[in-house]
Parts: C-alpha cells; sequence; structure tokens
C-alpha cells in the first residue's frame, strides 16, 4: 500500500481494543470532569492535579494500547497494535466491504458496535462526574437532567475531535448535539440569573461548567462541516473476523480501496 | 455475463440462503470440506465480479457481501446508487436506485429476474409485485 502506508489506522472498534478503548475513555473523560468540578468546588489545587494525573495517565495508557496502524503485505492486511499481536487477514477471504463513510449515519453506527460501546462507557463516565457536582447545587431532577445533558456535550466534543477526521461530523446528528448543547447553555445561564445566594460555590460551579459545556457544544455543531475528506471502511472476513480501517484523507482512501480491490481480482485469478 | 459453474452455484445458494456448510453437504451428499472449498471459490468469483462491475460502470464499490451475492455502488458521474445483486443462473443483474425502478414494459424481464433471485437467496419475502420486492431488496442492501 505505498501511498497511504503508515497513514492508514484501525480504529478500536473490535475485540480486545475496542475494550480498551471503551475503558480508556471512560476513565479519562470522566476523570478530567471531575478534577475540573473538584477544582471549581474548592478542592486543593493538589488534590485535583493529582486526581487529573492519575485519570488521564491511566486512560491514555489504555487508550495508546488500542490503537492499531494497518500495511498491506502481498495479499494480506496487517494490523499491528502496540503491545499486542499483528493481526492477519487474507484478502481473498474478504466476504463484506463497507464504505462506512457513504452509507447512512444511524447504518454506520449500527454497523460499529464498538465504537456506539465506548461512546455510551464515556457518556456514563462524565455524566456520572457532573451529576456529583449539580446534585450539590440542583434538585435531584434537574441535576440528572443538567448531568445528562452536559455529558451529551462533553462526550459530542471529544468525538468531533477524535473521530471527526475519518467518520465526518455530517455521520452525526448535528441536530441532536445543537438542540442538547442549547437546553444546557439555557438550564446554566438560568441557574447564573437565578443569582448566588448563601453558599453559593456549588451554584457557580454548577452554572459554570453548564454554561461552559454548553457554549462550546453551539461552537461544535454549528461549526460542523457537511462533508469529509477521509473515509472508514469495514472489511469483514470468512469466519466472522472483523476489522475497520480509517484513511486520514480521500487520496489515501482511494489508494487503499484500489489496492483493496486489486488484491481481490488477483486472489481469484491466481 | 459471467456466472458460476453449476455444481459451485448449487453450494453458493444454499449457504447465501443461511445453510451452514455441514448442512449443504449433508443436503448435497458431498463433504463439508468439498463444500468450504466451493463456497470459497464462489465468494471470491463473486467478489471479483462485482469489482470488475464497478470498474466498468465506472462508480464506486460502497458495499460489497459475497456471501448474500449483492453489492452497492455510486456512480462517479450520476451521483446515483447502483444495486447489483448476482441472479442464480443468469450472472450479474444491476438496477439504478431511481424512481421508477422497473421502468416500461422493457425492463419487465430484468425486474423479475431479480426479484425472483431475491427471493429465491432468502434475502426478501415474496411480494405482490416485483417493484415491491425490489424496493425490500434495496432498503436490505442500504441497511
Amino acid at each position: 500500500m505505498p501511498d497511504c502506508e503508515g497513514r492508514a489506522s484501525s480504529p478500536p472498534w473490535t475485540g480486545i481494543r475496542s475494550l480498551l478503548f471503551a475503558v480508556g475513555g471512560a476513565i479519562s473523560s470522566g476523570g478530567v470532569v471531575f478534577s475540573l468540578l473538584s477544582a471549581m468546588l474548592g478542592a486543593s489545587l493538589s488534590r485535583s492535579l493529582s486526581y487529573l494525573t492519575l485519570s488521564l495517565g491511566i486512560g491514555i495508557i489504555l487508550l495508546a494500547l488500542s490503537t492499531a496502524r494497518v500495511y498491506l503485505e502481498d495479499s494480506y492486511i496487517l494490523v499491528k497494535g502496540r503491545l499486542l499481536p499483528t493481526e492477519r487477514y487474507q484478502l481473498s477471504s474478504l466476504v463484506e466491504f463497507i464504505d462506512l463513510t457513504s452509507v447512512k449515519w444511524f447504518v454506520a453506527l449500527r454497523r460499529i458496535p464498538g465504537l456506539l460501546m465506548s461512546t455510551a462507557s464515556n457518556l456514563m463516565a462524565t455524566t456520572a462526574a457532573f451529576l456529583w457536582a449539580y446534585l450539590k447545587a440542583l434538585p435531584p431532577t434537574l441535576a440528572v437532567i443538567g448531568a445528562v445533558l452536559s455529558g451529551i456535550c462533553f462526550v459530542s466534543l471529544e468525538i468531533s475531535v477524535l473521530i471527526s477526521p475519518s467518520l465526518g461530523r455530517n455521520q452525526l446528528d448535528n441536530r441532536f448535539i445543537g438542540i442538547s448543547s442549547l437546553a444546557t447553555l439555557i438550564m446554566g445561564i438560568s441557574v447564573l440569573v437565578q443569582g448566588f445566594p448563601g453558599n453559593s460555590l456549588e451554584r457557580m460551579a454548577t452554572a459554570g461548567s453548564m454554561t461552559g459545556v454548553g457554549l462550546a457544544g453551539m461552537i461544535n455543531a454549528l461549526l460542523s462541516r457537511s462533508s469529509t475528506w477521509g473515509r472508514v471502511f469495514r472489511l469483514r472476513f470468512s469466519g466472522g473476523r472483523l476489522i475497520y480501517v480509517s484513511l486520514p484523507s480521500l487520496d489515501d482512501a482511494i489508494s487503499f480501496k484500489r489496492t483493496v480491490m486489486e488484491a481481490i481480482k488477483n486472489a481469484e485469478t491466481s | 455475463m459471467p456466472r458460476l459453474p453449476d455444481r459451485m452455484e448449487e453450494v453458493w445458494t444454499l449457504t447465501a440462503r443461511g445453510l451452514s456448510e455441514a448442512e449443504a453437504a449433508r443436503k448435497l451428499g458431498t463433504t463439508r470440506q468439498a463444500v468450504n472449498k466451493m463456497v470459497k471459490e464462489a465468494r471470491a468469483r463473486l467478489a471479483h465480479w462485482f469489482v470488475e462491475k464497478a470498474e466498468f460502470l465506472n462508480s464506486d464499490l460502497i458495499r460489497l457481501d459475497s456471501v448474500r451475492g449483492f453489492a452497492v455502488l455510486r456512480s462517479r458521474q450520476l451521483g446515483l446508487r447502483v444495486y447489483v445483486i448476482y441472479v442464480p443462473k443468469k450472472g450479474l443483474r444491476a438496477i439504478f436506485g431511481m424512481e421508477p425502478l422497473c421502468p416500461g414494459k422493457d425492463s419487465e424481464r430484468h425486474c423479475r429476474e431479480i426479484a425472483r433471485a431475491a427471493v429465491e437467496l432468502g434475502l426478501v419475502d415474496e411480494s405482490s409485485s416485483d417493484e415491491e420486492v425490489i424496493r425490500q431488496l434495496i432498503g436490505l442492501m442500504e441497511s
């Protein structure tokens, strides 16, 4: 695969790598939110920093372990992970090929259960961290709603930053993200408008974090592009083995697709 | 128009309809190894033909499924979806994703072949009209 050598990667949406990615993402996302909120709620700086360092450290190690590069060697696709063993897939046993960036977003998500799993675990971790802080300032019902909305904003930001170049924001429902962000922003502003009577630190932290993530979510939704240059392919081999291949640019994607198609033709004729 | 040899097609059709290799071997009175070899060969040939079809139609391959024998293409010039299915005993058949799906008398036979193949392969249920079967088939290919 000379034209995209080293630039093709395999997103961690299958097997043990998807588990590492989901757990790593949940620990780092939940840890970042929890550290920031605990700092806002008056915890000592050293304590907040130690939460942040620990969660980011563990999260990044797990996320790094889940990454892998894709190479093409003769008629094999090689997926080389960091500490995990190299996986080999014979192209002649390819039975299904899907260009996930060319199908509807809900079809793409259904075809990537690993992404759904990691998104769900990230959402749960960040929502739990937000809920911990919001319960100190708001009635339980409002705190739950605010925490879920803030969690959606935060995770949508993460997805945009981490996956957008390949899967594309056009594949995710921006209206859903936009509405969630707007609702979070309105909740944050309404807490701000109500003021901070008495012990107001918790309410200030709640209003500040809601307004912050709501605003960031709105900007994210408004800046979304209508198209993407990257591509994600799903390849299924006989025996049910499955890999995803992500290419950062259209040129890489075309080169990869052409190479795979040539390999399929050669495999059949040989 | 390329098509699979009869015996290979018979074996592939059974597995496309959801039979396991062992069940297909029992039904055809042969060994599982022989079935496995023929199914592999049939899937490789189908994948090759779908790729060739995409090139011939100047289209991008969006989806290829050699287990069930279909592919989804997108025409580079027209931007239209093209749905290709392997019709047993006939070869590859394509239909454009535009309304009407089966325009006029000329396409009646073409649509009937595709609809019958889709039902025979167990991809969709039998329906009152060929066009309805094809609509269901397109829904499956896009899902």
